[in-house]
Order: structure tokens, then C-alpha cells, then sequence
């Protein structure tokens, strides 16, 4: 089952077309993470230009999230072997604020609540930090705006602190809001769809989509369901178990992991 | 008493009290060392040096072209301008009346370190707006040289309001002192909002003393931010005298490097359905150390009053330290009564989630203390004044440098600041819990 496909499927889809000596690349070589001396990731190879969307499952602790921070540059990390590269560029060594300067958005499966910062100033003092002070205000919040209302917020939400009392719909799609506002070129979102209803599922799914296309951005969605890839359409899924890539190839696959479940998976890989 | 009893009462109290009185403190109070009052010559009342009148005016000039604040009086060391309002008098503290001594709120016994700005204020200067009145000033204490010691009278008459900022600075080059006594008296149904903003430098040992009074209905609403100078010491008190009566006192503090400071305010419910409020908040880095000292009485008689302290405090660096103690006497039955206190370190997942979106450790830190601080900031009326403190905030959060006057800063952004902190709605939520 475990088929290294990635090479022949960017041969025969759109995003083919691209010219990728000219786009970005976001590498995974090798790599092994540790978590206080316990090996998470045990050498994963991925690779993702800009503009193609790729689909990360697996089971509860296989890792998935711990990549997900891995990339990010989380401090509580170790990365024990291999490399993290953009553009050929290894990143190890710059600090999560230069990875996100890079390009890099990690969106959190549990967004932490800050009191007291609110809403629209975090997106501006993040937006500022990436791209540069905000130049029209009155375009910034209009567009801050015109992003929450396609995303089906309610009014009102800018205006509460950071993440505070939002709902688990809420808190994902405010962070599909900042990934709209800070225009990545890599994100990685974490469970996007965890804690939303079937309605809100769809929303945030057509969000990513149009936000992906406006920007050309390259995807790593982890997901444990495949619900919200009804409305999605992934070029690459990649399924994960015990820190590794054991099956890999186009969305067909999502289709053999409805009928039997990651365990066929597992036992091939 | 007479002024030359109050000056001798005055010299002598300062000589023989403790620095700290208080049986409740007396374990947790900063000290001031030697090097800041040991060259003050109680033998004379001037203060120390010449009057520099082209420093203060450079230092004036200077706050009004960055901050966009003007002044109505400019207070230096042995200099006062002329007053830009017949509401405000400069008196020679000689020539005062002997009610006006006995009818002083902080008296030299109460505390050391009134004791000494009550023997070293020469001119003492009275606010006093008549009934209906209303009227807004800027003052600007600012220090060049070792010592500067000021007093301010406000008096405010039935159904008057008060708008009052007052801006302290320093660009003292040794190690100097910098004292300041408000008196506040709020009569029947009349209004103060008074605003400090300490921002004096790192050679300065800051001594804020401020005690108002308010009577039936009337309201004395306070912020006090501690930005500037090496050392602070704060004693502040209100006493609710008059049934309805309301006091909201919020204070913020950010420390930085090796500053200390010791901030103790007192909020007295004396009468019926009265209401007082304190919120103090402090944000601290380095090596900084604050003792937060809040304390709430409500007095016999006092029924169907409310009371709450707040205490909250963060820390950017585990080198720093905060006592927040909160604390309360209540000898009525029928009241509402709280405290709560609560300091914490800066979260490492909250650091991460705030660098997984571009922001470095400052740029981090900036939004942090925008958002610990800022229900605190926005609560003033004056806009100009929240930029211009939260200017001076971020520049010392970037630079450490406590005194600084930054140009107004672009990053600020008051569109909104997250949750409306407001101290009654807190009381309540935190009252039901009980």
C-alpha cells in the first residue's frame, strides 16, 4: 500500500504547470523529533511547493501535530536528525517569528486565550511583524470585516480578547481569518475542522480554498475525518502512524481509508 | 497650627518615623536608600540649586512637541510659571493660614516621607473650582536638579468637575528625590478625574503621597501610572465620607531593569452606599521588584456600600518579582466585599502562539503589556493622554529606559482592547461566586 508517489502525481496534475524552480518549496528531510528525550517523529520526508495541497491523517498520537509544531519551530522540540528546508534553505536555526516571516502559518488545533489583546490589534501587530506596518487602516478593518462575514462570524467577535470565550467553531475560524489577513505562503492547519458543525465545516473549507488561491499558498491540512475534504480537494495524502509516513498517494486513498480505517494502513505499512 | 509649628512638626516626624508605619507592611516595603535624600538641608527651606528655568522650559517644550500636551503651569525646581488659569493659585507654604495646616489630609505624623515634602514645599499650589464649575488642567512637575517637592490642593464645590493630568519628569544627572503631595476634596455631587503619570528618570527616588476625600454623591476617579524613576514609593488613600459616594482608582506599573517600587493604596467606605474600586495592575522584566499593597475598609455604618480590589500582575522575565497583597476590614454587615489578587508569568504557548505569528520576543512583549494594561489605560476620558502613556509605555518596553520622552507611537492601535475592564461589572462577577 505504501506507495512514494509524489514525484509521478506532480507530473500529471495542474499544479504541474508551475514553474517550480521559480516557487517556493517546503522540504522535510529525514526528519526525527524528540519530546523530552521520546522520539514523536522518526524520519518523515515531504515536500510542498506553493499552490499544491497536501493531506496529512493518521491516528490519535501518531505525530501529526507534533510535525505540525516541528515546522514551526516549537522550543519544547528537539529535532534529532534530518532537516527542515525552504527553497533548499535550512530553517532549524531561525526562531518561530522568522519562520513565520518566511511564510510559514501554523494554525493551532487549541489556540491559546489571551486576555486583554484584543482581537483585530493581535491580527495588526501580526500583520505588521510580517508584512510591514499597516498603511490604510480603514482597508485593513474593512477587510478584516469583509473576511469574518465570509466566514460566517458573529458580530462582534473582533472586538473580545484574543480567543477568549470563543467557542471551538469560533476559534477555528478565527484563525482561518488571521491566515486570510497574514497571506502565507505554507500553512499548516492543524484539525481545521475539529469542534465545527457540518454547515461550518463547509465554510471553512471554502475559505482555505479561496484563501490558498488568492495567495498560491502550499497546504499541509492534518485532519483525523474526512468530511471536511468533501469540499476540499487534495493533490497528496499522506497517512502517518507512530512518528511515520506509512502510506502515501492522490485522494483515491481517502476513499480505501473510509472503508477500512487507518488499521489496513498500519498493518501494510 | 501654625507654619512654623507644622515646619518643626514636620522635620521632627520625618526624623523619627519609621519608613514604613503600617504594623501590615512592615515586612514588605522598599526602603530609600541614603544616596537619594542625604543631601537635603533641613537648616534651609529652599530646595537645592538655581532655579533652571531654560532646562524646564527645553524639558516642557519638548513633552508638548512629541505628546501634543499642553500646560497650564509648569512646577521645576525653584521655579513655578505663571498659572494659565485664575483657578490656580501658587501659595507660599509661610503664609498660609492656620486652618490650612489643620486641615491638611496627609499630616506629618501619618507618614515619613510626607513629613518630608510637608517640610520642604515652598509653594504650595490650590486648585479651587466653586459650585457648578468645570474646568480641565495640565501641570508638569519636572526635576533638574536634586530635589523638587510639590503639593496640590484641589478643591472641588458642590456639583463642579475636575479634570486634572499631571505629568512628572525628571532629567536630574545624580541621584535626586522627587516628592508629591495631592490633597483632594470632592464636595456634594461634584467630580474629579485625576491623572499621574510618573515619568520621571533613573535617577530619581519617586515619593507619591495623594488622599481625597469625597462627600455625598460626589465621585473621585484616579489613574496613576508608575513608568519613571529608580525607586517609587506610593501612598495613596480615599475616604468615601458622603452616602453614594464613588471612588475608581486604577493604577498600572511597569518595571524594568533593577527599578523598584512600592505601591500602597487604601480605599475607605465610610458611609452608605458608597463604592470604591481599585484595580492595580503591573507589568514587570528584568530585575524589577513591586509590592502592590491595596486595602479596603468598610467602616460601621457604612450599609449597602461596595468594595473591591483587584491586584493583577505579570512577569516578562522569572528575575523579576511581585507582592500583590490585597486586603480587606469590613465592620458592616450589609456590603459587598472583595479582593483578588492573581500574578503569573508570561505563558510559554502563549509566546509561541504570538512568534508563530511574526512577533519577536518585544514585539510579543509590546502586545502583552498593551493588552495586561490596557483596560486600565483606556478607562481615561482624554485620548491624548492614552496615547501619550501608552507611547511611553512602548518605548520602554523596546529601550528599558525609564524618563524617556518618546515620539507618540505609530504602533498604537485603539481600535479596540479586548474585554471593557470596568471595576463595578468585575465586582459583581467576582461577588456571586461567594
Amino acid at each position: 500500500m505504501k506507495r512514494m508517489v509524489r514525484d509521478c502525481l506532480r507530473s500529471t496534475t495542474s499544479i504541474d504547470d508551475v514553474d517550480l524552480v521559480d516557487s517556493m518549496i517546503l522540504e522535510i528531510k529525514n526528519l526525527h523529533v524528540c519530546a523530552e528525550d521520546k522520539e514523536i517523529i522518526k524520519g518523515i520526508d515531504l515536500k510542498i511547493a506553493d499552490g499544491e495541497f497536501h493531506v496529512l491523517m493518521g491516528p490519535n498520537g501518531s505525530g501529526k501535530t507534533t510535525l505540525g509544531k516541528a515546522i514551526m519551530g516549537y522550543p519544547k522540540l528537539k529535532v534529532t536528525q534530518g532537516d527542515i528546508l525552504v527553497d533548499g534553505k535550512s530553517i532549524l536555526e531561525l526562531k518561530t517569528d522568522e519562520r513565520a516571516k518566511l511564510g510559514i502559518f501554523l494554525q493551532f488545533q487549541n489556540p491559546v486565550e489571551i486576555d486583554g489583546i484584543g482581537f483585530v490589534n493581535f491580527i495588526n501587530a501580526s500583520h505588521g511583524a510580517i508584512n510591514g506596518p499597516t498603511k490604510d487602516v480603514k482597508k485593513f478593518l474593512s477587510e478584516i470585516k469583509e473576511r469574518s462575514q465570509r466566514l460566517h462570524m458573529k458580530d462582534g467577535i473582533q472586538k473580545r480578547s484574543l480567543n477568549q470565550g470563543f467557542s471551538g467553531g469560533e476559534k477555528k475560524k478565527a484563525e482561518i481569518l488571521q491566515m486570510g489577513m497574514l497571506r502565507p505562503k505554507f500553512a499548516i492547519l492543524d484539525e481545521p475542522d475539529s469542534g465545527l458543525d457540518i454547515d461550518a465545516i463547509k465554510v471553512v473549507a471554502e475559505n482555505v480554498n479561496e484563501i490558498a488561491k488568492e495567495n498560491g499558498t502550499g497546504l499541509l491540512v492534518i485532519t483525523h475525518y474526512s468530511r471536511i475534504l468533501n469540499y476540499m480537494k487534495p493533490q497528496f495524502v499522506h497517512i502517518m502512524s507512530s512518528g511515520k509516513i506509512i502510506a502515501e498517494g492522490d485522494s483515491s486513498i481517502i476513499k480505501t481509508l473510509e472503508e477500512k480505517g487507518y488499521e489496513a494502513f498500519v498493518n501494510e505499512g | 497650627m501654625e507654619y512654623n509649628d507644622f515646619l518643626s512638626d514636620a522635620k521632627g516626624n520625618y526624623k523619627k518615623l519609621p519608613e514604613e508605619k503600617s504594623e501590615l507592611y512592615k515586612k514588605n516595603y522598599i526602603h530609600i536608600p541614603e544616596e537619594y535624600v542625604e543631601f537635603i538641608d533641613f537648616e534651609s527651606n529652599a530646595n537645592y540649586g538655581a532655579s533652571d528655568e531654560f532646562a524646564i522650559r527645553s524639558y516642557e517644550k519638548g513633552v508638548a512637541e512629541r505628546m501634543g500636551i499642553r500646560f497650564d503651569l509648569v512646577v521645576g525646581s525653584n521655579f513655578v510659571s505663571v498659572p494659565k488659569n485664575m483657578h490656580i493659585e501658587i501659595l507660599e507654604a509661610g503664609s498660609m493660614e492656620k486652618e490650612f495646616f489643620d486641615n491638611k489630609l496627609f499630616k506629618s505624623v501619618d507618614d515619613k516621607f510626607a513629613a518630608l515634602i510637608n517640610a520642604k514645599t515652598e509653594k504650595i499650589i490650590r486648585i479651587k473650582l466653586g459650585e457648578g464649575e468645570k474646568e480641565n488642567f495640565n501641570i508638569m512637575f519636572v526635576n533638574t536638579s536634586r530635589q523638587l517637592f510639590s503639593q496640590v490642593i484641589c478643591e472641588v464645590a458642590e456639583g463642579a468637575e475636575l479634570n486634572l493630568f499631571e505629568w512628572h519628569g525628571s532629567d536630574a544627572q545624580r541621584s535626586s528625590v522627587q516628592g508629591i503631595i495631592n490633597e483632594t476634596k470632592i464636595e456634594e455631587m461634584a467630580k474629579m478625574n485625576l491623572v499621574v503619570l510618573h515619568n520621571e528618570n533613573e535617577n530619581t527616588a519617586v515619593l507619591d503621597m495623594h488622599r481625597g476625600t469625597v462627600k455625598s454623591h460626589g465621585s473621585l476617579v484616579q489613574h496613576f501610572a508608575y513608568i519613571g524613576g529608580r525607586i517609587t514609593r506610593a501612598r495613596g488613600s480615599v475616604d468615601l465620607n458622603g452616602s453614594g459616594a464613588h471612588t475608581d482608582n486604577a493604577e498600572i506599573v511597569l518595571g524594568t531593569l533593577d527599578q523598584k517600587m512600592d505601591i500602597c493604596t487604601d480605599i475607605v467606605n465610610a458611609a452608605k452606599g458608597s463604592l470604591a474600586l481599585l484595580d492595580s495592575k503591573a507589568v514587570l522584566s528584568d530585575t524589577s521588584r513591586c509590592i502592590l499593597k491595596g486595602f479596603a475598609s468598610i467602616k460601621d455604618g457604612a450599609i449597602a456600600s461596595r468594595s473591591f480590589v483587584h491586584e493583577r500582575g505579570l512577569l516578562l522575565d522569572n528575575t523579576a518579582k511581585i507582592d500583590s497583597i490585597p486586603g480587606m476590614s469590613v465592620d458592616e454587615y450589609d456590603v459587598k466585599a472583595t479582593h483578588s489578587s492573581a500574578t503569573a508569568p508570561i505563558d510559554e504557548e502563549s509566546l509561541f502562539y504570538l512568534s508563530s505569528r511574526g512577533m519577536n520576543k518585544t514585539q510579543a512583549n509590546l502586545l502583552l503589556v498593551d493588552g495586561f494594561l490596557g483596560s486600565n489605560i483606556t478607562k481615561i476620558k482624554d485620548t491624548r493622554l492614552v496615547y501619550a502613556i501608552s507611547s511611553i509605555l512602548h518605548d520602554k518596553v523596546i529601550n528599558k529606559k525609564c524618563g524617556i520622552v518618546p515620539e507618540l507611537s505609530k504602533e498604537i492601535m485603539l481600535i479596540e482592547t479586548g474585554n471593557e475592564e470596568d471595576g463595578e461589572r468585575l465586582l459583581e462577577e467576582h461577588y456571586k461566586y461567594r
